[in-house]
């Protein structure tokens, strides 16, 4: 794998998983309709972690009601669906109160992609540092490493998350900017404070 | 060009320190052979667990 910090682009030859396929039919079409960056457990995978997981979640920059109803036939018509609910109305209301929604392939439930909106400036700023990941049949927009390691290691904080961050550390050890995660850690800290967490 | 060398991993002293002895050595392992290398052995593992199936990009090009 190369990373190219300055182009903010990674270049990764692996052989392409079932679960990268699901990622690259599915993101083909909502980056028709809007933003998205992928975010969390698939980033630390795609990049190599030795891991399976059920779910791929991303971000989507906030879209109007309209914009939705046609992203939500487009991904009908290509042979998904939600898992949460049936009713665009009602989808839609979930990803505005904050809430994620859950698609998957008609007629299965693994894997599936967990899509909801950035609810603050901290989710908001995943738009403005992301790196692309280009792989031998398509690419995909995921958070900054910092970002990604910062999230794991002081918001979801279980073993799992941290094992997912530590691969990250490992695999780019040289191209990581500290100081970008402890600026996040503190973002991280003071949200959590004022979550009650 | 990656090096392709064999590497080690150090046995943990439980099992919280063997997962994480082994995330270094995979992460080890990632980093000193081709992306084909370490993604078809990684891909056995991930595509035990999901179905295969015919991607809309694949459909689209046959």
């Amino acid at each position: 794998m190369e990373y190219n910090q300055e182009k903010k682009k990674i270049t990764c030859k692996r052989e392409l998983s079932e679960l990268d396929r699901f990622a690259l039919d599915f993101l083909g079409i909502i980056e028709r309709f809007t933003d998205y960056v992928v975010i969390s457990g698939y980033v630390s995978i795609l990049l190599g972690r030795s891991r399976v997981t059920e779910d791929i979640d991303i971000f989507i920059k906030k879209i109007t009601k309209e914009q939705f109803s046609n992203m939500y036939n487009a991904l009908k018509e290509a042979g998904f669906w939600c898992i949460n609910a049936e009713k665009e109305d009602e989808i839609f209301s979930y990803l505005e109160e904050g809430l994620a929604v859950r698609f998957s392939y008609e007629k299965t439930a693994i894997p599936n992609f967990e899509l909801k909106f950035p609810k603050d400036k901290l989710d908001e700023e995943v738009f403005s540092d992301f790196i692309i990941v280009e792989l031998p049949k398509g690419s995909i927009k995921i958070s900054s490493l910092e970002r990604h390691i910062a999230f794991k290691k002081y918001y979801l904080k279980s073993d799992k998350d941290k094992e997912d961050a530590k691969h990250i550390e490992e695999v780019f050890s040289s191209k990581i900017d500290y100081n970008k995660i402890n600026k996040l850690k503190e973002l991280i800290k003071n949200r959590n404070k004022n979550a009650g967490k | 060009m990656q090096e392709n060398k064999r590497v080690f991993m150090k046995p943990g002293k439980n099992n919280k320190e063997d997962r994480i002895n082994f995330v270094k050595f995979w992460a080890k392992y990632v980093r000193t052979h081709e992306d084909e290398e370490w993604s078809r052995q990684q891909n056995m593992l991930i595509n035990s667990q999901i179905k295969p199936r015919v991607s809309i990009k694949e459909k689209a090009e046959n």
